[in-house]
């Protein structure tokens, strides 16, 4: 009995052991970790970019590129330019060049979705030359751009972008995808300068990074950012900054008679970090006026930017998603055809001065 | 007529809810999502507690059929049909809980394939689950009712992790609520039912539990658990998912555990596929060891020499079904097959046999 029990534990173990080394293996140093991937559209073809860092030799990261007419075939002509296999676990940003953003990223998009190896993942759009960017962040950590698109999403003024909001607008309908937008400055610095909106998958309307922050105020639930606008008070006239801490926003539709009306309320507390002289808060008559200018202006600009989606055609705030849930029989293309350029907005800013700073 | 199990081998009487509970998760709860959402959308919750409660009543008709004196499926066939037609009944059911068995263990290995090792083999996936099942199987119910006991406990810390969706839901996703017709309700609990399916086994398990008449209690606990637990993760990923993103990622449930991120650990869905390994076998194991309780019954066939065949049939066969379309027909034959023997061919059972009771009953009076 005994014997038997241990020939057939015996024989368990051997099976794993032997069984266990048909497992494929990827080493870390035996395989091509890229992290930074560009896609550009070039005669016809998709050409890619690929940065990994190499990590045999010290602080090498190299750039290669290939062309296919297909993403899929694009990692064999990729795979045929570099010594090991390639890898697509530790992609960290993908970056969509500017035409061929505007010339459909469905199938692009597809291929991310059907991946099972992708994971953290920022999309960006690049604004000017892909290759340029690229290049740019070779000389910088193999996760700089993914670091710097994190914290602009974090701290600065965009709202968060991440694979998990692009399957719910590019599949879900009633709202419009958007990713960030990359840029040089002149001096040749990479930053985040604005949001590039989609119609379906095409490059459509893009926005600066201030607006951005609006968008960000009206639709994520972080609302960190520098909100900055020109305020004309007492007579003075400055240009006037404050930080926003967090808030939170509720958007509904009234309807009355034949008019429709997306009412959105926003809460912001807010911390002011530097004031004219000849604001005393302490004043009430200073502190209720700056509240309603602060107020007054955040809600115009909204709206403004609420009206120039609609001139766009574009909806990344989900609008249309608001509207399905009180309308039945609703359908994508009669709601932005037929009732989405008839509404009107109405912003509502409520601004709680949470903190004014340790000195005074 | 039935049997009398000594109590050396028999199980406590709170293993049943292990063993239901265990039996009905597996791989069903990894990509359900988008089945059931089909047609009811994003209310197919309701459907699913339409499910829940039918499945309570089945398990009730269940616990009808069986007494003391035909305490198992195949006492139960040789009472109502006699021995040969009874016989080929009891193979019938074999040959079911055989495909039963052989979905969960393809799907397992597909999901592999699919996720983590691209080129793997299927032949060598099903000789390291097929050595393991047999090992545990081999060694008696009282084990595999003990595997039941941690497949149930140790993964269910992977339940912690729906805190990392739930940080996204959005609560207009469940909105409309109410808005889809009768039927559509109807065709989304059908497609629920292969979550709650594998309960059917307790009908050649139990006269290994102790104490049978606080059985049914622990059994109606243990599907009242897995309701509980489907309701909260369709709720949750509903939330976080649009009806029309679900319809593109057929494994929900992965794709949520792809955002879960530790400092140590970036990519959570390998680890909770390999964990899921642990759901999976007790299903696997409690099926098979159905099978060969049949066969033993029916045609005094030993257990080892059954399970070493049936267990080379499933190999076979895993390794013969090779595109994705024919593993997704197999799984939706066996929840038809399922569908009608729980909801038709046992209430019909318990009808035949009250009307053989009451004709006996008569005759005797």
């Amino acid at each position: 009995m005994r014997s038997n029990t241990s020939v057939k534990m015996f024989c368990v173990l051997l099976s794993l052991l032997l069984l266990s080394g048909c497992i494929p293996r990827s080493i870390v140093d035996e395989v091509s970790l890229m992290h930074n991937v560009g896609f550009d559209r070039e005669k016809g073809m998709i050409k890619a970019s690929v940065i990994f860092p190499n990590y045999t030799e010290i602080n090498k990261p190299t750039l290669i590129t290939a062309y296919a007419k297909n993403t899929s075939s694009l990692k064999g002509k990729l795979a045929a330019k570099i010594q090991s296999h390639l890898e697509m676990g530790q992609v960290r940003v993908m970056l969509l060049s500017e035409k061929l953003s505007k010339s459909g990223i469905s199938q692009l998009l597809d291929s991310v979705c059907k991946d099972p190896k992708i994971g953290v993942i920022r999309i960006a759009v690049s604004r000017g030359s892909l290759d340029k960017i690229l290049e740019t962040s070779l000389k910088e950590s193999p996760v700089y751009l993914k670091n710097l698109i994190d914290n602009s999403i974090e701290n600065g003024g965009i709202p968060n972008i991440d694979l998990h909001t692009m399957f719910d607008q590019h599949y879900g309908s009633g709202i419009d995808m958007y990713f960030p937008t990359l840029n040089l400055d002149p001096k040749g610095k990479i930053f985040v300068d604005g949001i590039a909106i989609f119609k379906k998958d095409k490059f459509q309307y893009m926005i600066s990074d201030k607006e951005a922050l609006l968008l960000k105020f009206m639709s994520d639930r972080n609302k960190n950012g520098k909100y900055e606008f020109n305020l004309n008070m007492n007579g003075h006239k400055t240009n006037f900054g404050f930080e926003t801490l967090y808030g939170n926003h509720n958007k509904h539709i009234i309807r009355n008679k034949n008019i429709e009306k997306v009412k959105l309320n926003l809460v912001l507390n807010i911390r002011i970090e530097e004031l004219p002289e000849w604001i005393d808060l302490q004043n009430k008559s200073d502190f209720n006026s700056l509240r309603n200018n602060i107020q007054y202006s955040i809600s115009r600009e909204a709206e403004q930017l609420l009206e120039s989606f609609q001139k766009n055609k574009v909806d990344p705030l989900g609008i249309g998603r608001i509207y399905r849930i009180k309308q039945k029989g609703w359908t994508e293309n009669n709601f932005y055809q037929n009732i989405y350029p008839k509404l009107n907005f109405e912003v509502q800013t409520k601004i709680i001065f949470r903190q004014v700073g340790v000195g005074k | 007529m039935g049997v009398k199990v000594k109590e050396q081998f028999q199980v406590s009487t709170f293993f049943t809810f292990f063993l239901i509970h265990a039996s009905q998760t597996s791989v069903g709860l990894l990509n359900y999502q988008s089945i059931i959402s089909k047609n009811a959308q994003q209310d197919a919750w309701i459907s699913l507690i339409m499910t829940g409660v039918s499945i309570h009543i089945v398990l009730f008709i269940i616990f009808k059929l069986l007494d003391e004196k035909n305490n198992d499926l195949v006492a139960v066939h040789h009472f109502c049909f006699g021995k040969i037609l009874g016989n080929i009944l009891s193979l019938l059911v074999l040959i079911y809980f055989l495909s039963s068995n052989l979905t969960i263990f393809r799907t397992y290995i597909e999901i592999i394939q699919e996720w983590v090792y691209p080129t793997i083999k299927t032949w060598q996936l099903s000789i390291i689950f097929g050595l393991t099942i047999y090992y545990i199987v081999s060694s008696g119910f009282r084990n595999i009712a003990g595997f039941s006991f941690w497949g149930v406990i140790i993964p269910s810390f992977l339940f912690g992790l729906i805190y990392f969706p739930m940080k996204h839901m959005d609560f207009t996703y469940l909105l409309p609520a109410f808005s889809h017709s009768i039927k559509d309700l109807l065709q989304s609990a059908k497609a629920s039912i292969m979550l709650f399916l594998g309960f059917e086994w307790i009908l050649m398990y139990f006269p290994f539990l102790k104490g049978s008449s606080k059985v049914p209690k622990w059994a109606h606990i243990g599907t009242f658990y897995s309701l509980f637990i489907y309701l909260i993760i369709t709720f949750v990923s509903f939330l976080y998912f649009n009806q029309e993103v679900l319809q593109h990622i057929p494994w929900a449930t992965l794709m949520m555990v792809k955002i879960v991120q530790f400092s140590f650990v970036e990519r959570f869905e390998y680890i909770f596929i390999f964990i899921w390994l642990l759901v999976i076998l007790p299903p696997l194991c409690i099926s098979l060891w159905s099978c060969s309780r049949i066969a033993k019954r029916t045609f005094s066939i030993q257990p080892k020499v059954s399970i070493g065949i049936f267990l080379f049939l499933i190999g076979v066969t895993s390794v013969s079904l090779k595109e994705f379309e024919n593993i997704d027909k197999l799984a939706n034959f066996n929840g038809n097959v399922g569908f009608y023997f729980i909801y038709i061919y046992i209430p019909l059972l318990l009808v035949i046999k009250l009307i053989k009771n009451g004709f006996i009953k008569s005759k005797i009076g």
